[in-house]
């Protein structure tokens, strides 16, 4: 009987997972799409080609996120994991504090964070900035790789690195060659989780950013005012296709046997 | 913390050497989340405090003016209730489909792996995305109303019922599941996976049935993983604020919403009442979060 | 009530590797045997399809009388103990012995003098109220004893229960398992390595090697007479001789011996244990010469590696004497053998 009952609500469950992104698609490539037709009335590219204007919108946005999200996924995951292996790895005075430390953004929404420290910003010229923008975004996305690599490092042998130091390798050889190699599936997922965090940040980056470091999303906002959906759906695909390509590469270490999600089970 | 540590400091180093190492692991993530989070965060709790005024000729002195402003206002006290309510909602749908999607796929013999590669999809999609993806399906043109159009169960786009930019926040609601159900389905899953089944075999072996399993074996063994994903989930939902903006509707607005507006608002006087709000915010967050965990410390495992 | 078990052509697939090949055994009721093996033989799998936690490919598994085939873990009447003792982290002691009764609906009151009395028996009196992490490896095994014993399974199924203890342990539990069984007389399949364990315990032994049945009997016939040279390796005979039988002789590479045995199959191995041959003053009736290579200690006894003088380049013997002895490098000494305790090993194909 469960049989009977499971496979219809899966149905019924991937079909509100994927109809969204049908929709998308779908408009983003009709020429004209007016109610009540289950289907666009034309078909073209012309959302695409403006959004491939290299002098467009959507390309700057791009870039500008893509260099952004590169930058605060690479720091994010650099001093997150070495936050997640000194509380999982050693015991130190305050250690409970810097944890709450740590967790606490997950809980205060960065819209508060973010207007309470504007002022300062501004008075040490980070508005505007790519800089700036880079900083702010460190403040969503630290917690969550100290969650993840914090989860990885508590099933961490360090005997596999004595191993290495007895056998005379520099404590910098070590880290390269043993240490990054065995964690690099909480490191993936991570670096996942920041720039992806980061790629999709709005609000922060409207603060901070001033509104002339235009992200994807302050653009794909800025189309969705206006009337042009099938631009609107362009841009949105777009805006979805790198973290896909990213979750295409970091897939295996989200659900495996031994998955780098169990530390973001450890609240 | 839910993760055990190892207990072991490494001892091939004297104690300071060690304090050292320490210190330069955690010292890059202490400045930069205690300068700028907390830094931010306290900063913002003084202007709500009326000091730190950005307004010329002001005398800043501390007052709560501002939250008094802020609890008179029936725009913040109902946007308090909807952002609670959806906030509540998004987070025990999503945890409950979540837990039955998650065991029925790890049940699933067939399609295992494909389902868990579809299911993981949704996760890195930006939300502003999903709220775009929601609007133009579920709206009152959208691909859903089309569909109930042809087949004759609604007739033209008024006569489809209003679940985007509606004022019970339904639209905002469903865009939170689309991504969260997900998010929190991966989550078990993981949990699912790993010394669980050895216990779930032993009490199979032990004459207990399906459910009796569930019940006292497997979700008691992996309620801590669900615990911190619905901590996330909560803290998340309640202080969105692009997924209302697109989804939802001037009032009552959601509390996230309602910050921005009276900080971007053209009189200076607002800012203190939006660092109000944010601080309001931040502390309701907290608050059900300390409840929550005091309600839910009865079961789980005990270490 | 205790039943006897029965395995019928029992085979086991994984994709293409076939992991037990036409297993026959029959237990009788309350009867303790031994599935020994080096890893990899299929034993575990082969109690996991007994428990009904896998499937076998072909064959009937029978308690009794009754076919199991179809009747899932949970209805089997079965109690398992595991490698790990895997006590339920989120119950205390107490509750851990009782879910059993608990899940067919037991109420509390009623469970809990069982409970009590299975303490008794795993002599952990009064740890009702303790928890898992409190517990010591030996203790969480007997915890897990007790767990499924308490609802009086027809067959009792132990996977390799005392691997995770240390040696000494080891030995206690062992002692007190073979104490359980000859007071419950339930009928017991125990998966086991380790040989000495199952000589200790044993009514009878099933050696397992690639999936396949080898021997079984009796704790001594693996001794005695092991059915095939791999057994005889296992069970630690270091002269396993490639031979023919002629004139109620034993002969390889030069080597002649008596022998009381005598086979229809002229290509014989012959298994002699180390044990069963001696160093002698002089040449006796039953003896040949052999020149000593070298020697290490075994236990409190002394392993010596000779050259068979009388045989071809190369025929080496080993004899097992007591540290007492005299050993010199070279040493020409004389061995004498019983003729009634070299065991003919008939020699099949390799296969």
């Amino acid at each position: 009987m469960r049989i009977n009952l499971r496979i219809p609500i899966l149905i019924l469950f991937f079909l509100y997972l994927f109809v969204p992104f049908v929709s998308i698609a779908l408009w983003s490539f009709a020429t004209g799409w007016r109610f009540p037709d289950l289907l666009p009335s034309g078909y073209s590219l012309r959302a695409y080609e403006i959004a491939a204007d290299p002098s467009g919108d959507i390309v700057q946005g791009v870039i500008t996120s893509t260099v952004i999200a590169l930058i605060v996924g690479v720091v994010a995951t650099l001093i997150g994991s070495s936050a997640g292996r000194a509380i999982a790895m050693h015991s130190f005075r305050l250690k409970r504090a810097f944890q709450f430390l740590v967790l606490a953004p997950l809980i205060v929404p960065s819209l508060a964070v973010t207007m309470g420290i504007q002022i300062l910003f501004i008075r040490y010229g980070l508005v505007d900035t790519i800089l700036g923008v880079c900083l702010a975004h460190l403040i969503p996305t630290v917690p969550y790789v100290v969650m993840i690599m914090t989860g990885t490092f508590a099933n961490f042998d360090r005997s596999y690195e004595e191993q290495g130091q007895v056998l005379g390798a520099s404590r910098f050889t070590v880290l390269r060659k043993v240490t990054i190699p065995m964690v690099i599936p909480g490191l993936s997922v991570s670096f996942l989780f920041a720039f992806v965090i980061s790629w999709s940040e709005y609000i922060l980056t409207l603060l901070v950013g001033g509104g002339s470091i235009k992200t994807l999303p302050l653009v794909l906002f800025a189309f969705l005012r206006g009337s042009d959906l099938p631009l609107t759906g362009a841009a949105s695909i777009v805006f979805m296709i790198p973290p896909l390509i990213l979750l295409r590469f970091t897939s295996k270490y989200l659900v495996g046997r031994s998955s780098s999600m169990t530390g973001l089970g450890s609240v | 913390m839910g993760v055990t540590s190892q207990k072991v400091t490494p001892m091939t180093h004297p104690k300071k050497v060690r304090r050292r190492r320490v210190l330069w692991l955690i010292l890059p993530t202490l400045l930069v989340l205690g300068i700028l989070f907390l830094g931010g965060f306290i900063f913002g709790i003084l202007q709500s405090l009326g000091l730190f005024s950005v307004i010329a000729n002001d005398n800043s002195a501390l007052s709560l003016d501002a939250y008094r402003a802020a609890f008179v206002s029936d725009k913040v006290r109902s946007g308090l209730v909807l952002t609670f309510r959806i906030a509540f909602l998004a987070t025990s749908l999503s945890t409950v489909i979540a837990l039955v999607l998650a065991i029925s796929i790890s049940r699933a013999k067939r399609f295992q792996k494909l389902t868990i590669a579809l299911t993981q999809f949704n996760i890195p999609i930006p939300h502003v995305v999903a709220a775009t993806a929601i609007l133009l399906t579920f709206s009152q043109s959208g691909v859903i109303s089309r569909l109930s159009n042809e087949i004759g169960l609604t007739d033209g786009t008024s006569d489809f019922p209003i679940i985007t930019n509606d004022p019970a926040g339904f639209g905002v609601l469903l865009s939170f599941l689309w991504k969260e159900i997900p998010f929190m389905c991966i989550l078990i899953l993981g949990a699912l996976r790993g010394p669980v089944t050895a216990l779930d075999e032993v009490a199979r072996t032990l004459g207990a049935s399906y459910f009796y399993r569930l019940r006292k074996v497997i979700i008691p063994y992996i309620f801590p993983s669900i615990l911190s994903g619905t901590i996330i989930v909560f803290a998340f939902t309640f202080g969105s604020f692009e997924v209302p903006y697109i989804l939802g509707q001037p009032y009552p607005p959601m509390l996230s919403v309602a910050t921005y507006e009276f900080y971007t608002n053209r009189d200076l006087i607002n800012r203190p009442v939006a660092m109000a709000l944010a601080t309001l915010t931040s502390l309701s967050i907290a608050i059900l979060v300390l409840i929550y965990m005091r309600l839910t410390r009865r079961e789980g495992r005990v270490k | 009530m205790s039943s006897g078990i029965r395995l019928v052509n029992l085979r086991k697939s994984f994709g293409d590797v076939e992991v037990l090949k036409d297993i026959n055994l029959e237990v009788r009721s309350g009867e303790l045997v031994s599935i020994l093996g080096s890893s990899g033989c299929g034993k575990t799998t082969l109690l996991r399809i007994v428990a009904g936690l896998e499937q076998s490919s072909n064959g009937e598994v029978y308690f009794g009388d009754e076919l199991q085939n179809d009747i899932s873990v949970e209805r089997r009447s079965i109690g398992m103990v595991f490698q790990k003792a895997l006590l339920f982290p989120n119950m205390t002691i107490g509750e851990n012995i009782a879910f059993s009764l608990r899940a067919k609906g037991e109420k509390d009151e009623k469970s809990k003098k069982r409970v009590e009395e299975m303490l008794e028996l795993v002599r952990l009196p009064g740890f009702y109220n303790r928890r898992p992490g409190e517990l010591s490896g030996g203790q969480e095994q007997r915890v897990s004893l007790a767990r499924s014993l308490i609802r009086n399974p027809k067959v009792l199924l132990l996977d390799e229960p005392l691997s995770a203890l240390d040696a000494n342990l080891r030995v206690e539990m062992r002692a007190f398992i073979s104490d359980i069984h000859n007071n419950f007389r339930m009928t017991t399949l125990f998966v086991t390595h380790d040989q000495e364990e199952a000589m200790a315990i044993s009514d009878r032994i099933a050696f397992m090697d690639s999936g396949i049945l080898e021997q079984l009997g009796e704790p001594k016939s693996f001794i005695s007479a092991p059915e095939s040279a791999k057994v005889g390796k296992f069970f630690g005979c270091k002269n396993l001789l490639d031979g023919e039988l002629k004139n109620g002789q034993f002969v390889s590479k030069g080597l002649a011996l008596d022998t009381t045995k005598s086979h229809t199959l002229r290509t014989v191995i012959a298994a002699i244990r180390q044990e069963d041959l001696s160093i002698t003053e002089g040449k006796t009736s039953s003896s040949f010469l052999a020149e000593i290579i070298d020697w290490q200690f075994v236990g409190s006894k002394i392993l010596v590696k000779c050259n068979v003088v009388e045989g071809e380049e190369g025929l080496i013997i080993y004899i097992e004497v007591d540290r007492f002895e005299n050993l010199e490098k070279k040493a020409r000494v004389f061995i004498e053998y019983r003729p009634d305790r070299i065991h003919i090993i008939p020699k099949h194909d390799v296969v």
